[in-house]
């Protein structure tokens, strides 16, 4: 594999599949969240040709503000549609893994499989325009 | 100037010119992310001037705020909020005007109302136990004037 990010995500996505079969929701939440967030880096540093420099140099706090940010900054000029759904649900994401991993009672099996169907619905919409 | 006041501007100005798009903001303290609501759903999904209108905004707020999020959103999402601290183009419902209608009218009435808050002393009602305290000259109450039309008459 020379793409360590894909398989990072994949791997993260892997753990996520197998916590939820054991019941351990909160983690489920967490790990899908990650796989998700590795995918887009993957996405920035494979797909658009960025290096971890150009990531440092972005204005924003965080790599995953800096990512997201540079990622957004890509899907507007592409697909507005995408951009909007992107820009609303890695938020909403990140609000699910924090609750999950900070906040709250155990979390339930829906939780933990909308968590799932979340990360690999944001990773097939940028399969679909990072091919 | 703040992260809020750069929002209140610009937000201010984008209510202004779509007034039929609700908006409503407040920041997320979980996700440490400024919230903008656009409603309903529709003119979030389908206005394309209100898209040209609010992404640059937000692409301007992140780089001139580096460590703020932001994220502008509609009714489907997780991220609504039911309390916001700022509001623009709020839509008033059937049962708001219905409620303004009945109770506008009455609020009128009260507020003409003028209270007086000076008592003269024959408008006191004083009774024997109190009087006996303070030793102070009793007043029959056939003595006393009607209270209210005291105060309809001071009013």
């Amino acid at each position: 594999m020379t793409k360590p990010l894909l398989e990072k995500s994949r791997q993260s996505m892997l753990t996520a599949e197998m916590l939820l079969k054991d019941k351990f929701f909160a983690g489920t939440v967490n790990r899908a969240y990650y796989s998700c967030l590795q995918y887009v880096l993957h996405v920035l540093l494979e797909k658009l040709g960025h290096t971890r420099e150009d990531l440092e140099k972005i204005p924003r706090d965080g790599t995953h503000n800096k990512a997201q940010y540079l990622l957004e900054l890509s899907l507007v000029g592409k697909d507005k549609g995408a951009y909007k759904w992107i820009q609303q649900k890695l938020p909403e994401f990140k609000k699910e893994r924090v609750i999950a991993d900070y906040f709250g009672d155990p979390l339930d099996a829906d939780r933990g499989q909308t968590a799932i169907n979340m990360a690999n619905a944001i990773m097939t919409t940028l399969r679909t325009h990072y091919k | 100037m703040t992260p809020v006041d750069f929002l209140y501007t610009e937000l201010n100005a984008i209510a202004r010119e779509f007034p039929q798009v609700h908006i409503k903001y407040d920041y997320n303290e979980l996700i440490r992310t400024h919230i903008v609501v656009l409603l309903p759903l529709e003119e979030y999904r389908d206005n394309k001037a209100l898209d040209d209108r609010w992404i640059p905004v937000s692409f301007r707020f992140q780089e001139i705020f580096p460590n703020q999020d932001i994220a502008f959103v509609s009714s489907d999402s997780t991220l609504d909020m039911d309390i916001p601290t700022m509001e623009w183009n709020k839509p008033v419902g059937a049962l708001d005007v219905w409620n303004n209608i009945i109770y506008d009218s009455v609020t009128d009435q009260v507020l003409d109302y003028y209270f007086s808050t000076e008592i003269s002393i024959d408008t006191v009602l004083i009774g024997p136990p109190i009087a006996n305290m303070l030793s102070f000259p009793t007043l029959d109450l056939s003595q006393t004037h009607n209270t209210d039309s005291d105060y309809q008459a001071a009013a």
